[in-house]
């Protein structure tokens, strides 16, 4: 018995899904296209494919509008038909490419820093040869195909917000140079420094053993606000400096904005650890 | 982690894609179940090869709905027993398949078919899809069967004669149109091909024929402009006026409308009692 699903070599499962989801080279694409036009059973997958798209969110909500709200409707629908001609729709309504990396981040996080809006993950095991445990996982893989999509615009857009969420999906996946180039890049392309950013790039700092430069950031950062993003890589780096009595207050300060959060726990058992030195 | 898990962990987005599909094929509750266990054991088999084979060239749920999208195909055959579905059906796709399925296998009516499958929640089907569909499809022959002599008025009134009439015309034009633009569309370039069956066959909006293929929509226009004006050759060639034609091609979305009126039930649909009377004392006549 075989778990063969694919009728032919061309397209594979892969690539026919690559091509449904727009990831494939021009000539690839120009191929899969022929190919759909006389194979129904591809066709079907395209179509159903699309059909799930279009229902998920009729299927997800019934909202009773207001008569009144019609024409209002109808007025917005116009105008978001002008601003979904891209490239104008990615600067009036920008991609929320850091939620979209966020929302499918891997089971575990390969850096000790904390990122804008991720969720709290397992810290990874990282062996002596540099790799990590966690690589082999659907979730990794997904994560990869978003974080391909948030490369090429930052690539045919390159700005603070795209090269900022280009940064954070190096440094997820561990690629934590160009992690730092790209954030760094964002930076200088900013108007004006967004603390967010600089949180990030101080996670980036401590991912590369640079923590003078990773609490020199955050410091920066916490001077503009105060989140649990911030407070966490602040303490982290005062920890991996050794400076305790700055690390124990870091981390307290991190406990009052964060009491109930996955991430609760392990700030506290790095607490517990600057406390027993 | 161990490909079990990952098979575990993926469960539901795996039952909602195949509970979708499905829904689609209008399959019956126990087809349904039949059809999931056929999906986890493929997904399952040989250490769960399919999900290892996953690289994250596409997100994971596109990737599950193509494997099983494609499994759905292969497993079809073996849902419907002895019934198979028309050459010019498997052309056309699982919707058209279903179609056919529904009015020759299981005896409703192109109105029924229409009710049945657009009237559901968040439907994949419109009418003008199943209308440009079900013109594509081999006629269906009239089926001879019972029905008691009170059933069939004596004299049949006029209006009701010239409503078949009218709607015999309509569908008759409406597959000859389909049939006249088809060996057009047959001839065309691979792609042109595919956006002309997703437009007359799948009644699908330029805007959708675009997003599906990754496509300019600007240019799918003014593309769609040029394949039409041979279209429309080939349907005055046909013997159908310049009007009829320019009808089809401006109205993609509501092409080739048979507009079938509501048929009184059917002996099939009544009551046991009321057959077995048909059968003892009823005579022959066309159920269409």
């Amino acid at each position: 018995m075989t778990a063969q699903t694919e009728h032919s070599q061309f397209p594979t499962d892969e690539t026919l899904a690559a091509y449904i989801d727009g990831g494939l080279d021009e000539e690839t694409r120009s191929r899969v296209a022929e190919h759909l036009a006389d194979c129904a059973e591809c066709f079907e997958a395209v179509q159903v494919r699309q059909e799930m798209a279009a229902a998920a969110p009729a299927e997800g909500r019934v909202v009773q509008w207001p008569r009144n709200a019609l024409v209002g409707l109808a007025a917005a629908a116009a105008v978001g038909a002008v601003l979904f001609l891209t490239p104008l729709r990615d600067r009036v309504w920008p991609h929320d490419d850091i939620g979209a990396l966020a929302a499918v981040a891997p089971p575990k996080r390969v850096i000790d820093g904390r990122l804008t809006r991720f969720p709290y993950r397992e810290r990874a095991v990282t062996y002596r040869s540099g790799n990590t445990d966690d690589d082999s996982d659907l979730e990794s893989l997904e994560f990869r195909s978003v974080a391909i999509k948030v490369e090429n615009r930052a690539t045919e857009h390159p700005n603070a917000r795209t090269l900022h969420a280009e940064g954070l999906a190096y440094l997820t996946t561990g690629d934590k140079q160009q992690a730092i180039k790209a954030l760094e890049t964002a930076l200088n392309r900013s108007s004006s420094p967004d603390p967010q950013l600089l949180s990030d790039l101080a996670a980036a700092y401590i991912a590369v053993g640079r923590y003078q430069e990773a609490l020199d950031t955050a410091n920066r950062a916490w001077g503009m606000a105060q989140t649990p993003e911030i407070a966490w890589n602040r303490a982290f780096a005062s920890q991996r400096l050794e400076h305790r009595a700055e690390a124990i207050a870091a981390w307290n300060k991190y406990l009052e904005l964060d009491h109930s959060s996955a991430w609760v726990p392990e700030a506290k058992h790095n607490l517990e650890d600057v406390i027993s030195k | 982690m161990e490909p079990a898990e990952l098979f575990e962990q993926h469960l539901d987005q795996i039952n909602r894609i195949i509970a979708f599909i499905c829904k689609r094929n209008h399959l019956l509750p126990q087809d349904c179940d039949d059809f999931r266990q056929h999906v986890h054991l493929k997904l399952l088999e040989e250490d769960c090869s399919v999900l290892r084979k996953f690289k994250g060239n596409s997100s994971l749920s596109t990737y599950l709905t193509t494997v099983i999208s494609r499994l759905f195909s292969q497993h079809r055959v073996h849902l419907w027993g002895k019934w198979r579905p028309s050459a010019e059906a498997k052309r056309l796709g699982d919707k058209a398949i279903t179609i056919e399925r529904m009015i020759t296998r299981d005896d409703y009516t192109l109105q029924e078919t229409i009710d049945i499958l657009t009237t559901q929640a968040a439907s994949s089907y419109t009418r003008a899809e199943i209308e440009a569909l079900y013109v594509r499809l081999p006629p269906r022959q009239p089926r001879a069967v019972l029905v008691p002599d009170n059933a069939i008025p004596e004299v049949v009134a006029p209006s009701a004669a010239d409503d078949d009439l009218m709607r015999e015309q309509r569908e008759r034009t409406a597959r000859g149109m389909a049939s006249a633009i088809e060996p057009a569309i047959e001839m065309m370039e691979k792609e042109d091909k595919l956006i002309l069956k997703m437009r007359f066959w799948h009644s699908a909006k330029v805007p959708d024929i675009a997003s599906a293929l990754h496509l300019d929509q600007k240019k799918l226009y003014k593309r769609l402009e040029r394949l039409s004006a041979k279209l429309e050759e080939a349907l005055l060639r046909a013997g159908f006026s310049r009007d009829d034609a320019a009808d089809l091609l401006a109205h993609g979305d509501h092409n080739l409308t048979v507009h079938l009126e509501k048929r009184n039930p059917r002996l099939s649909k009544q009551a046991d009692g009321e057959q077995a009377r048909a059968q003892a004392g009823g005579r022959i006549d066309r159920a269409d």
